[in-house]
């Protein structure tokens, strides 16, 4: 049983990971390979802060708030395991800002202590009348992913440099499973006009004495369109732009110089702060994930494809009940291929 | 009397701040920090710099409340200012972890710091030994910075500071008109006061810069706080041990109970031990004093005692203690002028 998984971001292979961890005893013959051209650090994962925190709202979409939680207790699970420091996991605490009240989250019990913010605190903010202090989990991409990568090689997962142009060029010679973990390249694969890129741009810095996160929100701009500030276990990132459409990896000074005054107005112990990096990166933004099975092709080139793409601004926030719901489809598929190969016997 | 001439014995957290709030309440005076250590020598220097009060069994709790509420608003606006990172001043959120439930359950400073309330069980999850927890958001100093920073605002003021061990407070009445002091343990030897007396505290500095939240064990004795580049471990309470010489033995303890709190400290590189020797009293003492020999006298204004709690108190002690510098000034001055008539 072969399995090519495309795409080495947090979702290609913690998807790839789950599914060696579940069926590799059950399945001697498993062999998976993960095909990218971009691994760690130049995916859109490792640029990103690691904050686990979904949206504001799930739109009703119960699926992608079970994801969040299953995620989430899986990583508070590992918080106490030796593997925590190197997979980039630790607690953090921290504040959502508001200029007006707003209803809980979908994510209110699924964190540690989340109550509302006193007036005391909010005299920290000027500007922000409501808001929120919660316990959240950090996993940082630039550990987490070699972590990742470390234990997909232990268990003989092999990786390939390539760009991928379409499913059959790995579909091909024996491959019965594809999982598209692609990001926001996979409208090259198959078009998608519901992926459309939400591009970000964060500063890095030194501030070490910035322990807590604050991301606020302006209900009238959209998310991430407004400052936020989180420290991670060396660098701080300074964020706060989404621009919906926009294609552009480059860094844009405008947007560098938006980011700066709006994060050292709202925390002006950031002025000494010194600057170590930028980064501008698109998220693949959908309305909702694309999490579900496709037969591609016939006879010889059939293939079965799992899509696993279009996470937006949360994929390491979803990425582990993401990673199990794939692994799920995979072992429909590996039950459906088994009564094809030992179809009931009619009885006499 | 033109300009009264100020010493401030002691350079510690509590020497700097008094020193700074007598530049602040009489900016007439010239003012003389004089010590045998400075920063990063101090007692001062060993401590986290965690706001969380320790309570004198003898000071008026409303006297230690009104001080910790003075400090915690000084330092709260500092650090939402831009010098907090000079300054050395942030907030932290953490949690008080107790194996049984306290007999007093809301300490007198909860309304004082931020969001203080029970910890939830599903939080209480991660301290498997611990049934009870509180869980707050309150400041740390950071030393040296916040020492070195105090230095700064002191220099910029025209006070001087100087190297110099003081062996008894009298030898100082030619040279100043009101001596403060501010001397921690030094002033068991600078007073014989035997109400006085060391509370050794080990500690271990850490490099583990992914712990972002405080945790202390209510008993006081285990503690994890994190700093801007150290996280500070800890921690023993030894009364009336001298000895400033790091024991491997309890190094070794420190960091188990620490790692036991929180597992990931294991993980932690460069450690470095510290001893510093808490100067404990029943209670604080700000208070002023007249020395006098041979028909000459010395007002001296009392600020120590601070043990366990200095941080938590100094903003506090140390305007109640120019204060009294500033009656002894109006004294002088009445009885200089007095003297004119």
């Amino acid at each position: 049983m072969r399995v090519a998984v495309i795409g080495a971001g947090v979702i290609g292979l913690s998807s790839a990971l789950c599914i060696h961890e579940q069926f590799h005893s059950l399945l001697p013959s498993l062999e998976l390979a993960v095909y990218a051209d971009h691994f760690t650090p130049h995916t859109t994962s490792d640029g990103a802060a690691g904050l686990w925190q979904p949206y504001l709202s799930d739109h009703g979409n119960l699926q992608e708030t079970l994801w969040n939680k299953e995620t989430f207790d899986y990583l508070l699970r590992h918080l106490h395991s030796p593997a925590a420091k190197d997979m980039g996991l630790f607690l953090i605490s921290g504040y959502n800002l508001f200029t007006e009240p707003v209803p809980d989250p979908s994510w209110r019990n699924i964190v540690l202590g989340f109550r509302n913010l006193t007036p005391k605190e909010l005299e920290l903010f000027p500007g922000y009348s409501y808001g929120w202090f919660n316990t959240a989990l950090m996993l940082e991409g630039r550990n987490y992913l070699p972590w990742l990568t470390n234990r997909l090689t232990q268990r003989g997962v092999k990786f390939f440099h390539k760009k991928v142009e379409s499913f059959q060029e790995v579909s091909g010679g024996g491959v019965d499973v594809v999982l598209n973990c692609t990001g926001m390249r996979a409208g090259d694969l198959q078009p998608d006009p519901e992926l459309q890129p939400g591009r970000g741009q964060v500063i890095k810095v030194l501030a070490p004495w910035v322990k807590h996160f604050i991301i606020t929100h302006d209900l009238k701009s959209g998310i991430y369109n407004s400052p936020y500030v989180i420290p991670g276990s060396e660098l701080t990132v300074l964020g706060g732009i989404y621009q919906h459409g926009n294609w552009s990896q480059e860094i844009s000074a405008k947007d560098h110089q938006s980011i700066w005054d709006s994060c050292c107005r709202l925390l002006p112990a950031l002025q000494k702060a010194k600057v170590v990096g930028e980064w501008s990166g698109l998220r693949p933004a959908r309305p909702r994930v694309r999490l579900e099975r496709e037969s591609l092709g016939h006879g010889q080139l059939r293939a079965e494809v799992i899509h696993n793409y279009g996470h937006g601004g949360f994929g390491i926030t979803i990425h582990w009940g993401c990673a199990m719901a794939a692994a799920r489809l995979f072992g429909n598929i590996l039950q459906e291929k088994r009564q094809l190969a030992n179809p009931p016997q009619p009885r006499l | 009397m033109a300009s009264p001439k100020v010493a401030v014995v002691g350079a510690g957290l509590i020497g700097l701040s008094t020193a700074l709030c007598v530049t602040e309440t009489c900016p007439g005076c010239s003012v003389t920090v004089l010590s045998e250590q400075f920063s990063p020598d101090t007692t001062s220097d060993v401590a986290a710099g965690m706001l969380i009060p320790h309570t004198y069994p003898d000071t008026l709790i409303h006297t230690q409340k009104q001080w910790f509420k003075e400090t915690f608003t000084y330092l709260f606006a500092i650090s939402n200012s831009a010098e907090a990172s000079e300054a050395g001043i942030h907030l932290i959120s953490g949690w008080q972890v107790f194996k049984s439930t306290p007999k007093e359950e809301l300490p007198f400073w909860s309304d004082i710091v931020l969001g203080f309330r029970p910890m939830s069980q599903a939080e209480l999850q991660k301290f498997p030994q611990h049934r009870f927890g509180q869980a707050f958001t309150t400041l740390k100093c950071d030393c040296p910075p916040y020492l070195l920073w105090l230095e700064k605002r002191l220099k910029a003021t025209g006070a001087q500071m100087f190297t110099r061990k003081v062996s008894d407070l009298w030898e100082l009445h030619s040279e100043y008109d009101i001596v403060v002091n501010c001397a921690g343990m030094g002033a068991r030897q600078l007073l014989g006061d035997k109400e006085l007396f060391p509370v050794r505290g080990q500690v271990l500095k850490v490099h583990a810069p992914w712990v972002k939240n405080f945790i202390r064990d209510g008993d006081g004795l285990t503690y994890i706080y994190p700093g801007i580049h150290w996280v500070t471990l800890g921690g023993t309470r030894e009364k009336e041990s001298w000895s400033l010489s790091p024991d491997p033995g309890t190094t070794k303890d420190i960091f188990d109970r620490c790692c036991s709190l929180e597992p990931s400290l294991q993980g932690a590189q460069d450690i470095e031990v510290k001893v510093g020797l808490r100067p404990s009293r029943q209670c604080v003492r700000v208070q002023r004093e007249v020395l006098s020999q041979g028909g000459v006298k010395l007002p001296v204004v009392h600020n120590y005692g601070h043990g366990a709690g200095g941080f938590s108190v100094h903003r506090g002690t140390a305007k109640e203690a120019a204060r009294l510098v500033g009656e002894c000034v109006s004294a002088l001055q009445g009885s200089s002028s007095r003297a004119k008539v």
